[in-house]
């Protein structure tokens, strides 16, 4: 069963859901958690840590302070950390932004976390996306050695077998798809004149490699598709050559009775019996 | 004189691709046939037709009628099973065909020494049912590579334009009280292979074929096929019914609707779907997942694995005798032949001879004994 494919819309707040969560200990009074749903299903806890920019004219307990905040949010957005992509932590412009697959923080002045956490689910909604598409894309990999073997099976008639090549050629091109509509949020140039929300998406692209991912998930979904249908038209020609083969044999069958039949009435003919 | 024998063993399938159906269903087949044979070679019974000399077109006694297409369905049904499972195994197409072919030429060789030996030299072609099979296998290599609605196409045909050839060859012109009787000629002996003999191409090879394209997907417990069984089994109501008012090309001018020699339509029809339901039934009772029926099974998997050798053997030990007592006291072999004993003997010789052979069934699986089964495997695979 192929998965409802979805429209990304990078302009449309990636966040079908949201319900508060409950923040880690430590944190000043006025952090938040929410917890999001991503358009993939997948949920995002994102943590929103009011605090003022970084001041070199401050007391250091009052630095030091917010490095052991910085820590602790650290620690916690790691402790979701999960292969492909470890975590990512960027500093920009006095504030500091972590994000792992599961989990996501934001430490900045009270007027600039908005931006800053539609930044993050944005970026979290499109690479959550392309991890589905790459996910698809590897599995359709995985079987493609059976699919070309099967295709090139012409004695056997596996009728079930075609539905699964159909099947399979349909996600390839179903991933493709969805790679296709992610391009435009993967390949987004970056925006004139230059937004702390702009600059934030485009460094959490960098730092996740998300261009040479997605271009990566294409190459491997276009091979598969590529494969697939040509194990599909191969299939494909082998029932229809099965078909003209038994009607071949069915002419063959007919011939070989009404050979039969005038064999007896000859030797019917030339019998003593 | 040419006694008739309606049933035989066919090649089994490879052991692990046994299913026990089919087991129980052949060794129900060759309980029929050594009954048949013991009556009507010792006794000259012939069941319900009252007379043992009826004629040509005869009926037989009805559930003795059955054994033999059983045996024929199964070989198809076995074959297909076997097919599976060499290919499952990564045997090649080639040595598909050449294990195929060798086992049909074994068998069609084995039926003629058969005839030789047992029903002695003058009815060396009277068309037998090994050599039924063995020309079955061959077909059947053929078969295989048709689609299944082909090979039901086929076996259709066959059954349809038997009577036409019988009407056209003068099927009753080759029985004698009952038997076949032939020239060595060219003529004879092609025309018993294909219309007149005991069981010849035309209908017999309808059988196999059914069984093979029936038996597609049997192993994944798919296609039950007894609808196909009901329809047919309604079919032969149906002619039987309207028998009278049938054309000569449906009846073959025979008088009586239900015949095995010559195997009339409705018999074939009526035998044919009668064994695809008992088979969809017993399938569906023994095949399952929870094994079943393992009493039956154990005794009657020993019969079904050595039904080639009972054949072989049963033939020998209620024929053999009466040659060797009929040429010592009258000095004619057939002398005694279906006047050796009454009835009720003759049924209990052949209970006799189930039993024993149930059992050194068993001894030989477990002394691993060589049988004919084996020679085959041997020459042929």
């Amino acid at each position: 069963m192929i998965a409802p494919d979805r429209d990304h819309r990078p302009t449309q707040d990636p966040g079908v859901g949201r319900e508060p969560a409950t923040p880690p200990l430590g944190l000043p009074p006025g952090a938040t958690c929410t917890r999001i749903s991503l358009p993939t299903g997948e949920m995002l806890d994102l943590l929103a840590v009011p605090m003022a920019e970084q001041d070199p004219a401050r007391p250091p307990e009052d630095e030091s302070a917010r490095g052991r905040i910085e820590e602790t949010v650290r620690q916690w957005v790691s402790a979701e950390a999960a292969p492909p992509t470890a975590g990512v932590f960027v500093p920009l412009y006095g504030c500091h932004v972590a994000w792992t697959t599961h989990r996501a923080a934001v430490i900045g002045p009270p007027e600039r976390l908005d931006q800053l956490a539609a930044a993050v689910v944005g970026f979290a909604g499109v690479e959550a996306d392309l991890r589905a598409a790459e996910r698809r894309a590897a599995a359709l990999l995985d079987t493609l050695e059976d699919d070309v073997g099967g295709s090139l099976a012409f004695e056997e008639h596996r009728p079930d077998r075609r539905a699964e090549l159909a099947a399979r050629h349909r996600e390839a091109v179903a991933v493709c798809r969805r790679l296709a509509l992610l391009a435009p949020a993967v390949h987004a140039p970056p925006l004139h004149p230059p937004t702390l929300a702009g600059q934030l998406g485009e460094r959490l692209r960098d730092r996740t490699r998300l261009v040479e991912r997605h271009e990566f998930a294409t190459h491997r979904a276009e091979f598969a598709e590529r494969v697939a249908e040509a194990c599909g038209q191969r299939a494909l020609e082998a029932g229809i050559a099965r078909r003209q083969t038994g009607l071949e044999w069915a002419i063959v069958v007919m011939l070989v009775v009404q050979t039969a039949l005038l064999v007896v009435e000859l030797l019917a003919q030339r019998a003593t019996p | 004189m040419n006694p008739p024998t309606p049933a035989c063993a066919a090649p089994a399938a490879d052991q692990s691709a046994r299913q026990a159906s089919i087991d129980v269903l052949r060794a129900v087949a060759i309980g029929l046939m050594v009954v048949v044979h013991f009556a009507e070679n010792l006794a000259g019974w012939y069941g319900g037709a009252g007379n043992a000399f009826a004629g040509v077109h005869r009926t037989w006694w009805l559930p003795t009628g059955f054994a033999a297409p059983t045996f024929a369905f199964l070989v198809g049904a076995s074959y297909r099973l076997w097919l599976d499972l060499q290919r499952r195994r990564g045997r090649s197409e080639e040595a598909i065909a050449k294990g195929t072919v060798r086992r049909g030429l074994f068998l069609i060789g084995l039926g003629f020494a058969f005839n030789v030996l047992v029903w002695l030299p003058e009815d060396v072609f009277n068309w037998d049912i090994l050599t039924l099979i063995g020309c079955g296998m061959l077909a059947l290599e053929l078969a295989r590579r048709m689609p299944d609605a082909v090979v039901l196409f086929a076996a259709a045909l066959v059954v349809a334009v038997a009577p036409t050839m019988r009407l056209l060859a003068g099927y009753p012109a080759y029985w004698a009280e009952g038997f076949f009787d032939y020239d060595f000629t060219l003529a004879d002996v092609t025309l018993g292979w294909l219309v007149t003999g005991y069981f010849p191409i035309f209908p017999w090879l309808a059988f196999p074929l059914a069984g093979y394209a029936l038996a597609a997907g049997r192993a994944a417990n798919a296609g039950r096929p007894a609808g196909v069984g009901v329809g047919l089994v309604a079919s032969a109501t149906v002619l039987v019914l309207v028998w009278p008012s049938l054309p000569e090309a449906v009846t073959g001018a025979a008088a009586q609707p239900w015949t095995m020699f010559p195997a009339s339509t409705a018999y074939v029809l009526g035998t044919l779907g009668a064994v695809v339901l008992a088979e969809a039934a017993l399938h569906r009772w023994l095949d399952g997942p929870v094994p079943r029926g393992r009493g039956l099974v154990a005794w009657t998997a020993p019969l079904s694995r050595h039904s080639l050798s009972i054949y072989l053997a049963h033939h020998a030990v209620h024929v053999w005798p009466l040659w060797a007592v009929g040429m010592a006291t009258a000095g004619d072999p057939t002398a005694l032949w279906q006047l050796a004993m009454p009835i009720g003997w003759a049924i209990g010789l052949a209970a006799v001879f189930l039993v024993a052979a149930a059992a050194v069934c068993r001894w030989v699986d477990r002394r691993d004994v060589p049988t004919a089964e084996s020679l085959m495997r041997w020459i042929c695979d």
